[in-house]
């Protein structure tokens, strides 16, 4: 390879750095970030950002040995990372039939949910797998997350209730849930927020639920053996942040 | 909310993204600490800290984990450089598959992960533990050129692009070999070394990073079109649980400081099976395939395909007849 196109190659791969770091510069400057990593990263992708347009502008004066296949992925990657943006949105946290005082009110305990312990459906879930449900007194629990519809579960006249649980990056999210059955039988929208309050019931038989897919999430965990029973199902605005980047073992919990 | 578009290329480059922008600190974490080994540390230094026996020198690269502990992301590289300067491959390649799971953030995650489960922790901690042991023993009698593709860490091994052969011993700045930074052996200057640093880091980012891009490729697309009804098709199965659990670790490409949380939501399969997946994530996965193809010759990838996966397989197939 010719000196001048071996220069202008290492250059690419330095300016292919320096784009990278940018990106990564760009999702911390907003509030894109949480979309691809936990928010308890982002000091170790700012200083990643700053190394890497370090060595970006190191690379530009003194261009690396080339090589075309690996300019490639990089340019693969930094073109993938633009075309992910906006930030995918599956779990409708934009709300944008929502203003920020609807989203408020949303939250503020009404009276029929007086009493209800507020907690997320991952805490919920462990509660449940740990036995310790009974250590709650009340009339049960509130829970918030978005509706997943299915044929099977349609014909039962229940749905499932998700969120989703991002412990390092989109990559290793996985969605917790329960099967919901409505008080009144009417079946909310796929896909749309709400708060149910209501207590876990065994479920009829105990017999596993079907599969239920939640779109870019890998494995949905749906609490076997028990159905929610709820008293209340009322449509919310989605958090700020959906996913949940944290539970709780004890009081106060994160819902 | 849930968009047919959305379905497919957002979320296929949303997940690519998202792997990548959580192994690339690691990577050039490790790139980093190689280049530091490169030229700062000789390699008669480096020989004396690893015995040169297979038995202690297995069992050294098996607690230098639990010291520098690295993810997988940014183990290769490290390994690379360690070969490089003359360390055994019995303590480098079992400082290799250990470091990423004997390591103390990892057990912590795995210990919280299954919340509070010292089982989990200690059967995870342990299969991984003698696994890398029994493969660090298998390649003892090899030399770093039966392993290294670039022994001498001349080729792609060194892309620092300064014109200069400085692979092994001579990069160092400490001796008088005639490739030194400052190759006339007159003393080399804190700013050579800085720019010797940075030129190294960058290099051996730029040729991990592109493996580690392919991967994290491979994975978001077994991630956005595989669906996990098909996994779950296998979970009453001992036998085929394992397996089943076995191939996800090595397809989603997980971080090994996550995937205990991963490991965790999948309820209904049996700890053996779990264990497997958590054994075996940090050993292989896609990305480190590719990694290893990069680095390491013919013979050593194919053990590397094979062994920790038939090991890793044994154990949890033995753990589900006499354990959980």
């Amino acid at each position: 390879m010719h000196n001048m196109q071996k220069n202008l190659l290492g250059r690419a791969d330095a300016l292919l750095l320096l784009g990278l770091a940018l990106f990564m510069a760009y999702l911390l400057s907003g509030e894109t970030y949480w979309h691809y990593l936990h928010p308890r990263f982002r000091p170790v992708t700012a200083t990643a950002a700053l190394v890497m347009a370090g060595l970006g502008l190191f690379a530009l004066f003194r261009p690396p040995r080339p090589s075309g296949g690996r300019t490639l992925a990089f340019a693969l990657m930094l073109g993938l990372a633009l075309a992910s943006l906006p930030a995918a949105d599956p779990f409708g946290s934009r709300g944008e039939a929502w203003g920020v005082a609807e989203a408020e009110k949303a939250e503020e305990v009404p009276e029929n949910e007086t009493g209800y312990l507020r907690l997320n459906t991952g805490e919920l879930y462990d509660l449940a797998e740990n036995n310790e449900l009974g250590q709650h007194p009340g009339p049960g629990f509130a829970v918030r997350g978005f509706v997943r519809r299915n044929p099977e579960l349609d014909r039962l006249g229940l749905f499932g209730l998700y969120r989703v649980a991002l412990f390092c990056c989109f990559a290793d999210a996985t969605a917790v849930g329960f099967v919901v059955r409505p008080p009144d039988g009417a079946l909310p929208e796929d896909g749309t927020w709400v708060r149910a309050a209501g207590r876990l019931d065994p479920s009829p038989g105990g017999a596993p639920w079907p599969e239920i897919q939640v779109p870019g999430i890998f494995y949905a965990s749906t609490l076997s053996g028990y159905v929610f029973a709820a008293d209340t199902v009322v449509a919310v605005a989605a958090p700020r942040e959906p996913f949940m980047f944290e539970w709780r073992a004890a009081p106060p919990y994160a819902y | 909310m849930f968009d047919a578009p959305f379905e497919g290329l957002g979320f296929f480059a949303m997940t690519a993204t998202a792997i990548f922008l959580e192994a690339a600190p690691f990577l050039l974490l490790g790139s980093f600490l190689a280049a530091l080994i490169e030229c700062f540390v000789p390699p008669e230094r480096m020989q004396r800290l690893f015995p040169k026996r297979a038995v202690p020198g297995v069992l050294a690269g098996l607690f230098a984990g639990l010291f520098l502990p690295v993810c997988e992301c940014g183990i290769v590289p490290i390994v690379r450089r360690m070969l490089q300067k003359g360390v055994p491959p019995a303590s480098a390649m079992t400082y290799m598959l250990a470091a990423p799971i004997v390591n103390p953030v990892v057990m912590a995650s795995t210990y919280t992960a299954f919340q509070g489960d010292w089982f989990m922790m200690a059967a995870r901690t342990a299969m991984g533990a003698v696994t890398a042991l029994g493969m660090g023993l298998a390649l003892s009698r090899l030399s770093a050129q039966d392993i290294l593709l670039d022994p001498a860490g001349h080729g792609p091994a060194c892309a620092c692009g300064c014109g200069h052969d400085h692979g092994g011993p001579d990069a160092t700045g400490m001796t008088d070999a005639p490739d030194a930074p400052g190759d006339t052996g007159a003393p080399v200057t804190a700013k050579a070394r800085i720019a010797a640093v940075c030129s190294h880091t960058a290099g051996e980012f730029l040729d991990m990073g592109g493996m580690l891009i392919l991967g994290s490729l491979f994975a978001a697309a077994f991630k956005t079109l595989t669906p996990s009804t098909l996994l779950t098709l296998f979970e009453t199965d001992p036998l085929l649980s394992i397996l089943a659990m076995m191939l996800l670790a090595i397809l989603l490409s997980l971080c090994s400081e996550a995937d205990a949380f991963v490991a965790a939501s999948f309820t209904t399969f049996p700890a053996s099976a779990k264990l497997a997946f958590l054994a075996l994530g940090p050993m292989l996965d896609i990305k480190l395939a590719i990694m290893f193809q990069a680095v390491f010759t013919r013979r050593v990838v194919t053990a590397l395909l094979i062994v920790p996966p038939v090991m890793v397989f044994v154990l949890s197939y033995a753990l589900s007849l006499f354990g959980p």
